[in-house]
């Protein structure tokens, strides 16, 4: 468009418009509100170049630890070890030569037999104080009734 | 709209021409830019604010009638302002810094522009009806104050009609009629062409015709 276009009519309307335009954008920003607006932007350039700080997770100082947790963690590491040379030592017997093995505990090739009950031999000893006891018993008087008794029993 | 055409104001503004007489922003503008270069930044910033100062009001006049809201026009002049101080090293001091400064205001326009479409694309441009106030009563017999109500509802056709324009239209109708700047200003400022910034004035004032008449 050429503004030639434009006739004395349009112009005084134009003219009109700016300048209740800006009428209108001065009265919503008056003095105080640019003066407040160049401190912002002032403000916002003071930042510029500044990196974020960064605020490190809280930790406590090395000097709050106490020793018993450190001994906690020895003993923890030392059942660990323990059981992994536990482990590994199971696996290793078998490597151990058969000779070196005690008896008790070598696998027997030889067929096995059954069991036999085991009788336990146990020595009588001859207790005279008993038999004294015995005799003494079958010599008494109350003993007498007991002698039927005593037949019947087989020998 | 009857009358002679008469001829283009923007043609018979004086045209700026920085290599004759720089404007005070310009050469403002060229220290600062020296100050930064050569690490002088607390000074460079110092310096800043009387170029901020010199400005502000235009901008903002810009702005204001661009974006019809206070605290959008706020949020785009400070953006344009802290993006000039950022790339001042990139300012070509032989060319008029009002243009380059102009066209970072309107990009920062354009920027706050989109984002409130995404937020807040239920918010109309609010008029006083809008926005519930009570109309006021013309009192019987008063004349004065029965112009001024007229002249207020003018008034508000014309900032809805301008409001309505497409975006591009309204920027340039913008920066001819607010900012007063030439079609060779606003094609600097906005990377069109000066054809393309001309099609828009046209094709905006015919829009505006019918509103603008009777504007006192």
């Amino acid at each position: 468009m050429n503004r030639r276009d434009i006739n004395e009519t349009d112009q005084i309307a134009l003219e009109a418009y700016r300048a209740r335009a800006c009428a209108e954008a001065d009265a919503a920003f008056d003095d105080q509100a640019l003066e407040t607006q160049r401190h912002k932007i002032l403000a916002k350039l003071a930042h510029l170049g500044h990196p974020a700080r960064v605020i490190r997770f809280p930790k406590a100082p090395l000097g709050d630890i106490n020793t018993g947790a450190i001994n906690r963690r020895w003993v923890s590491v030392a059942a660990a070890a323990g059981l992994i040379i536990g482990v590994l030592g199971g696996q290793f017997v078998h490597l151990v030569p058969q000779q070196a093995r005690p008896a008790a505990i070598a696998p027997s090739n030889a067929p096995s037999l059954p069991a036999q009950p085991q009788f336990l031999q146990i020595s009588a000893p001859i207790d005279d104080g008993l038999l004294d006891e015995v005799e003494l018993a079958m010599n008494t008087r109350g003993a007498a009734e007991l002698h039927a008794l005593d037949e019947l029993t087989p020998r | 709209m009857a009358g002679q055409p008469i001829a283009d104001l923007a043609a018979q503004r004086q045209p700026r021409t920085p290599d004759a007489h720089p404007s005070p922003a310009s050469v403002l503008a060229a220290e600062i830019k020296a100050l930064v270069e050569a690490g002088e930044r607390d000074q460079a910033r110092e310096r800043f604010g009387a170029l901020v100062a010199l400005l502000q009001r235009r901008a903002i006049r810009i702005a204001f009638q661009y974006l019809r809201d206070a605290a959008d026009a706020d949020e785009a002049v400070q953006d344009a302002f802290v993006k000039v101080f950022l790339h001042i090293d990139q300012y070509r001091s032989d060319l008029p810094f009002d243009v380059w400064f102009t066209r970072i205001l309107v990009n920062a326009a354009l920027d706050r522009l989109k984002a409130r479409g995404r937020q807040q694309r239920w918010i109309s441009h609010s008029t006083d009806e809008e926005n519930g106030r009570p109309v006021e009563q013309v009192p019987a017999g008063d004349a004065s104050h029965e112009r001024r109500l007229l002249a207020k509802e003018k008034w508000a056709q014309v900032t809805k009609a301008v409001a309505a324009l497409p975006d591009r239209q309204r920027l340039v109708f913008t920066l001819c009629h607010i900012d007063e700047r030439t079609p060779a200003e606003i094609s600097a400022a906005t990377g069109m062409s000066q054809a393309t910034v001309r099609v828009h004035l046209f094709r905006a004032l015919r829009k505006l015709r019918g509103v603008l008449g009777g504007m006192e």
